[in-house]
């Protein structure tokens, strides 16, 4: 287990060096400047150039690169030109928000779609699963940002029962967080469980077409415990990679949804950085994707094993 | 897909998903009941203000961009300041004497001001507030070179003196763009060219920073310790009274929420909202539409220094070629969110600057004689005009189009090159050999040619002229209103001679508010100082 944990850290390693390496001189290849941003579009060359040099933008691409290389290998990302803080301050005040989106979208995505999935692979004749099953498939094709503005308009503007945008920490007030977070789980929701339930749905009809169902109910196990306690948690490992793909894709950013709910989360963040050409920031947050997409393969590889003892990580 | 087994197993219980269904169904909606209306504040108490774009920062002095200005006027004040017509008035200043053949500026200022941080004002924080503006103001960088010092006389007199006239100073100072807001001498030393940070947010105005969470929302309260002017001056000046306790301005990037979350009540103004919206607005009874009076002329920017435009005929061919008010209407929305525009740099209610002298030559629109008059520059169907524009705003995109076709409809061809706005901002200034046309928007209530940016060196498009640097040097040395003011006519018509840029039309941005919003200054920005809120109106 040791040599695992050491290699997967190595390999954590040289995944952050290339994202970071990369990214870096990405972002300092696009046209723009920080320091036109801070200054806003009516500002001279000359008082841009002046700016750009007090930022230290004006030392050689290499040269910079070096320094904040050095400064990350300490763990520190440096300074938001933005913000005016620690990127690692900015992005820990911005990843809550993400987090529980993403964790409580996903969480109930999965407590929908399992069942639904049972249901419908045990059922595939029965009048609900021909209902759920091209639902399914609206659910994965409507566009989030326009099941967003329908939600919005309709909780929000016409029935007044729900706010139509802003994140309240739970810790704070957890009523109104609950009420802030609804519409934009319900968004996310659509579209992760029916990808929950379609992927589950073929994994278990799969599974139904081994011989060991048939075994099982020669002798003389019932329906729901071949279903449930043998065919299901068989049928899991694929669903498993997708939760864990959608997890990390979450956490990355839900630029649409955050904009339009106004959630102070990674996507918004990412998407700001870039407008505003916010060098550390940027750099900072595309290392963070990259290490909780790692981190998240990790975990969903370790529960490979859990679910399927036959399954070993080497 | 293969069927797949049926078969139930013999005395299994049915599972009864109907009742299941029916279960999840009740719990979502006890959940969303549960939550209920959204708990609404008291909402005299704060006004909310959801605004389009995050400010990179609020140092009013240095950053130059509508979302800056339009908060940190409530926490800043410069020296002097325009009231409603756009005149400079003397606003933390007490006034000022011009001497020695106008060349020396005396300036009193007030002794009851106070800063944010408890720290009265005195000379020297002037002092150091006009050495950092100096610095730092693109329009202080023009009259820097006849600088000969700036000092303080007494513990409230600082006196400027420069080695020629300067009749832009004070009007400068005042400027919506880069003024002299004045900081407490430590924090102006401090920051120097740096833009400030948020603990310097230090200012003299009805409003403190009381925090600014950055790509959220930036909280505002009511200076206790404010003194107001007393005069009725109206614009950025006069009399201040901060009647809302509290100003919120929220990021909201997006327009359609910005429009529904002031019907549902959850902030009280919306900025800068779809010009699509006016009707659904004007149809609201609960919303009042306030096309902000003070807005932007937007403009074709012309590469003088570069390419086809260095040439002046072919920069009076495209003059001749563009039906400008076909341009407006076709680019800037509904007809009551823009006026058409004679070509000035300023609007008719800025009397000082408005001048209407020469003004046949940019009406002139005949593309036969265009269509010579490029050709004779050598502007033709084998050399493409580069249109640099942006998706951003949509409307910079639509009036690079029209422009495309204009020019191909005379057998000119021209190419979009579409970037995102920093990208286009960066190429304008950092890579002037790579573009032609742009567009580009400029305030058109101004007090000096200073402020007309497309004129200051330096600007993007490169535009130089022995003509135009003498009717500004006519401006900087008239001793009285009546000089200055025909120094803006000649200046006038040599703009529409030389054609630097050529001005489309006056946007008017759409702005909103609620029943609630009293009192409201609809001036330039959002200065709410003034303003109250009135009891929210319950719900039917």
């Amino acid at each position: 287990m040791s040599h695992v944990i050491f290699r997967r850290g190595r390999d954590l390693v040289i995944t952050l060096l290339l994202v970071g390496t990369l990214m870096f001189f990405v972002v300092h290849l696009l046209p723009g400047n920080p320091a036109i941003a801070m200054l806003g579009s009516y500002a001279t060359e000359d008082q841009v150039r002046q700016l750009t040099h007090a930022l230290g933008l004006d030392q050689p691409l290499l040269s910079q690169y070096g320094l904040w290389l050095g400064h990350v290998v300490k763990g520190n990302l440096g300074d938001s030109i933005g913000f005016q803080q620690p990127v690692t301050t900015v992005l820990a005040e911005h990843l809550g928000p993400t987090a529980l989106l993403a964790v409580a979208s996903t969480v109930i995505s999965l407590v929908v779609s399992v069942p639904l999935a049972a249901y419908t692979a045990a059922r595939p004749g029965s009048w609900w699963t021909r209902v759920l099953t091209p639902l399914s498939v609206f659910g994965i094709a409507v566009p989030n940002f326009w099941l967003a503005l329908v939600l919005i308009i309709v909780f929000g503007v016409a029935l007044r029962v729900l706010p139509i945008a802003g994140y309240v920490s739970p810790l704070t007030d957890l009523p109104s967080a609950v009420s802030h977070l609804i519409l934009p789980v319900v968004v996310l929701v659509a579209g992760q469980a029916a990808l929950f339930v379609r992927t589950l749905r073929e994994s278990m009809l799969g599974e139904l077409l081994a011989l060991y169902p048939r075994t099982a109910r020669a002798k003389g196990a019932s329906e729901r415990v071949v279903i449930l306690g043998q065919l299901l948690p068989n049928a899991l490992i694929p669903l498993l990679t997708v939760v864990g793909t959608s997890l990390g894709t979450l956490l990355g950013g839900i630029v649409i949804v955050e904009n339009v709910f106004v959630i102070p989360g990674f996507g918004a963040l990412l998407f700001q950085a870039i407008n505003s050409r916010d060098y550390p920031l940027v750099e900072g947050i595309t290392l963070a994707i990259a290490l909780g997409y790692v981190l998240i393969n990790l975990v969903v590889d370790l529960l490979y094993t859990a679910i399927d003892p036959r399954v070993r990580i080497r | 897909m293969t069927g797949s087994p049926r078969r139930r197993s013999p005395g299994a219980r049915p599972v009864n998903h109907h009742r299941l269904v029916g279960a999840l169904l009740v719990g979502l909606v006890a959940l969303v009941a549960g939550c209920g209306t959204p708990p609404q504040e008291d909402t005299t108490q704060r006004l909310t203000a959801a605004i389009p774009g995050d400010p990179v920062s609020l140092d009013w002095g240095l950053n130059t961009d509508a979302l800056t200005i339009d908060i940190a006027q409530n926490i800043f004040e410069p020296l002097f300041a325009a009231d409603r017509t756009w005149q400079p008035k003397p606003m933390l200043a007490d006034g000022y004497t011009l001497t020695e053949g106008n060349t020396v500026y005396t300036i009193p200022i007030r002794r009851d001001v106070t800063f944010h941080n408890g720290q009265p004002m005195g000379a020297a924080d002037v002092v150091a507030s006009l050495n950092r503006w100096f610095t730092i103001s693109g329009q202080a960088q023009l009259i820097k070179s006849a600088l000969r010092g700036v000092q303080q006389l007494d513990p409230y007199t600082v006196q400027v003196r420069f080695d020629r006239p300067q009749r832009s100073f004070i009007p400068d100072l005042a400027s919506l763009v880069q003024p002299c807001i004045v900081l407490p001498a430590a924090i102006a030393e401090a920051a120097g060219a740096k833009p400030l940070t948020d603990a310097q947010i230090i200012g003299t105005g009805p409003y403190q920073l009381e925090r600014f969470v950055h790509g959220q929302y930036v909280d505002l309260r009511r200076f206790p310790g404010y003194r107001s002017r007393t005069e009725d001056w109206g614009g950025l000046n006069g009399r201040k009274v901060a009647r809302i306790p509290q100003l919120r301005f929220r990021v909201v990037t997006d327009s359609t929420v910005r429009l529904n979350g002031l019907s549902t009540g959850q902030w009280q103004y919306a900025q800068s909202l779809d010009s699509d919206f006016y009707d659904l607005i004007t149809g609201n009874t609960e919303l009042t539409g306030l096309p902000e009076r003070s807005s932007l002329i937007e403009f074709l920017l012309i590469n003088s220094g570069a390419g086809p435009f260095r040439s002046l005929a072919a920069r009076q061919g495209l003059n001749q070629l563009l039906d400008k008010r076909a341009l407006a209407e076709a680019t800037l929305g509904p007809a009551k969110l823009w006026e058409p525009l004679t070509g000035q740099f300023a609007f008719p209610d800025d009397a000082a600057m408005y001048s209407t002298a020469g003004m046949d030559t940019y009406r002139a629109h005949d593309p036969a004689q265009a269509s010579q008059l490029l050709s004779s520059a050598g502007v033709g169907p084998n050399s493409p005009i580069r249109i640099l524009t942006t998706h951003t705003y949509q409307n910079y995109y639509q009036m690079a189009v029209v422009v495309q076709s204009e020019l191909r409809s005379i057998g000119i061809s021209a190419q979009l090159q579409v970037y995102d706005f920093p990208t286009m901002v960066s190429k304008l200034s950092s890579d002037p050999g790579s573009w032609d046309l742009s567009m580009t928007s400029f305030a058109g209530e101004i007090m000096a040619p200073t402020q007309v940016l497309f004129l200051t060196p330096k600007w993007p498009g490169g535009y130089r002229s022995a003509a135009m640097d003498a009717a500004i040097a006519q401006y900087e040395a008239s001793a009285d209103d009546a000089a200055a003011k025909a120094a803006i006519d000649r200046i006038q018509a040599v703009v529409w001679q030389e054609v630097p840029d050529i001005g489309i039309g006056k946007q008017v941005k759409l702005d909103a508010v609620t029943h609630q919003v009293r009192d409201y200054q609809n001036f330039v920005g959002q200065g709410f100082w003034n303003a109250y809120l009135a009891p929210a109106r319950t719900a039917d």
